[in-house]
């Protein structure tokens, strides 16, 4: 599964502990997230989407092959 | 399940009670060896705190490691305790290995209780630590 959130994160010019903090989760977390080394549980997503003022489906991506 | 019981101030007083006793305990069989004489030589440990007392101390690195083991992380999150459930799956895996080896090159050989529960709870603590920062 791809996602965007480097790319709204840079959007709204947050470095990824102000993102963290902001939604009470580690560093280490967004970082995984945004490495696409680990998938978010639905309510961490849900919570990034209304951050992000996107849809989830937008947020994450998933790989149709 | 949740194993983390302790809050995140655990981990401090789990590392001081390791390295308190670690060095106590430690001391007497370190200088044995630093002045190359045989073991149990040096016993200025022992006589000081008694032997009741020295059972004790003996056994609080052990105590340190798991106090230090269930505390929790500053955020606890479900990244953290994925990785931490992989450390404990690759420790156990690795002990089986060292095991296995020991028992295929040497089926005589005998291992104290404190020195296997010290191995896996340092090969979990290094293990989660680097899988820790690499993510950071």
């Amino acid at each position: 599964m791809k996602n965007l959130v480097k790319v709204e994160r840079a959007r709204l010019d947050m470095t990824q502990a102000e993102l963290a903090k902001e939604l009470g989760v580690s560093r280490q977390t967004i970082h995984a997230i945004e490495k696409d080394k680990f998938n978010p549980s639905v309510t961490l997503a849900l919570k990034m989407g209304r951050l992000f003022n996107l849809p989830v489906e937008e947020l994450f991506i998933v790989d149709e092959d | 399940m949740d194993f983390q019981i302790l809050p995140n101030w655990g981990k401090r007083l789990g590392l001081f009670i390791f390295f308190i006793s670690f060095f106590l305990v430690g001391g007497d069989p370190f200088m044995d060896g630093f002045k190359g004489v045989p073991s149990g030589t040096h016993h200025f440990v022992k006589d000081f705190l008694g032997n009741t007392l020295f059972s004790v101390f003996d056994v609080l690195p052990l105590v340190g490691l798991l106090i230090y083991m269930f505390s929790k992380e500053k955020v606890e999150d479900d990244y953290i305790k994925l990785i931490r459930l992989q450390s404990y799956q690759f420790a156990v895996i690795l002990l089986l290995i060292v095991a296995l080896s020991i028992f295929l090159f040497n089926v005589d050989y005998e291992v104290s209780l404190d020195m296997v529960l010290s191995l896996f709870m340092i090969l979990f603590l290094v293990i989660f630590y680097f899988k820790k920062r690499a993510h950071s």
